[in-house]
């Protein structure tokens, strides 16, 4: 069994965060073991609530995040966390460890919950989205630089829009999952190095149309 | 793909997850824009608190524990009773012969087969499944059916 992925380090540069901030969102599993995580999983697995209950504040949040980045609505974003967790905890002792680690479980079934919430939505288009969950990304922050966070936001999210959807899937893995390259690979049945290629070429292809917005802007 | 550009692409991914400086310019850009990426995806979102829903499945599932150990425990209790009659009765009915060697008796069989048994053939002993005749046995079916039943179908791909 390969080990649980890496958590993503906060080594990447994080321009406008301050350390406090970088903290707030980094994993609860950081010094976890394979097999303290598998352990964790097995009791939970037997219905030992506090298990269930570590799984469920080490791993809402990211998926949250995740619910979030992919539909843009925190009240959806919050009804699919809760059902992706419903669904977790439901089947959790049915999960087996053959291969795929539990994160990559857990994100499919997140990933499904997110399209079946799409569906939702096409079947109901009078669905009203109240907000674009700025207010949750701004969080703390001062007015004007929360103004300036939501405009960078909203373009970044623009672009990211434009994405073909493989590689925005990918940049919403590894970035809002925090999941490894080899996660990612598991939740969306590819080889780790297709997913890094497909991260590459997202980010070549941000890379090239910020720089665009940004001389058109200039 | 070239070995360059899959070196290119594993360097990329490592300077993400651990750091450090980038070998070249195109790496330093592309770090920075993944930087912003995740600045926007993974800022500070703070979730909201447990819904009643996912409340409810974690008090959900703390009770199916529950009622399975319960279940286990009938189960294990309604076999020592099936084992325990059928050594009674076995001491009662007469010696198992030819093909049913090794195969155990149901309760009241007296040591004759019944028709449509498990055991049909020169099974060496092993035979077959069979339905169980007595009621002491479809008690057993019954609860190990509740027990699949609780258990579920869960698959672990998540559908």
């Amino acid at each position: 069994m390969e080990p649980p992925d890496k958590p993503l380090s906060t080594a990447l540069p994080l321009a406008g965060r301050n350390a406090a901030e970088a903290s707030r969102v980094e994993p609860s599993d950081k010094a976890l073991s394979a097999e303290e995580l598998e352990e964790k999983v097995r009791r939970a697995g037997r219905g030992d609530e506090q298990a269930v209950s570590w799984l469920f504040e080490t791993y809402h949040p990211r998926v949250y995040r995740y619910a979030l980045a992919r539909l843009g609505n925190p009240h959806d974003a919050e009804d699919v966390a809760a059902e992706a967790f419903t669904a977790v905890v439901r089947k959790v002792s049915g999960f087996r460890w053959r291969g795929a680690g539990f994160e990559a479980w857990l994100f499919r079934i997140a990933a499904n919950a997110v399209v079946d919430r799409h569906r939702r939505r096409a079947r109901d288009p009078v669905e009203l989205r109240e907000d674009s969950g700025f207010e949750e990304r701004a969080g703390g922050r001062e007015p004007d630089q929360a103004l300036l966070v939501a405009e960078g936001d909203g373009e970044l999210r623009a672009l990211l829009d434009g994405l073909p959807a493989e590689q925005q899937e990918v940049l919403l893995l590894r970035f809002a999952a925090e999941l490894s390259a080899a996660e990612v690979g598991r939740v969306m049945s590819r080889k780790p190095n297709a997913v890094r290629q497909l991260q590459f070429r997202a980010l070549e292809s941000l890379r090239r149309s910020m720089g665009e917005a940004e001389s058109s802007d200039g | 793909m070239a070995e360059r550009e899959r070196l290119a692409y594993e360097e990329l991914d490592r300077l993400i997850d651990e750091g450090g400086p980038p070998t070249d310019t195109q790496l330093a850009g592309l770090l920075a824009t993944a930087g912003s990426v995740r600045e926007s995806l993974a800022a500070p979102v703070v979730p909201p608190a447990p819904s009643s829903q996912v409340a409810a499945a974690l008090a959900a599932a703390h009770r199916r524990a529950v009622r399975i150990r319960l279940l286990t425990l009938t189960l294990a209790l309604i076999a020592a009773v099936v084992v325990a009659g059928t050594l009674g009765s076995g001491e009662q009915g007469g010696k198992p012969t030819g093909a049913d060697r090794g195969q155990q008796q149901a309760p009241g069989s007296s040591g004759t087969r019944e028709r449509g048994g498990s055991d049909r053939g020169a099974d060496n002993g092993h035979g077959d499944r069979g339905v169980p005749q007595s009621p002491s046995l479809e008690g057993y079916s019954s609860v190990k059916g509740d027990v699949l039943e609780v258990l579920g179908s869960d698959r672990p791909d998540g559908r």
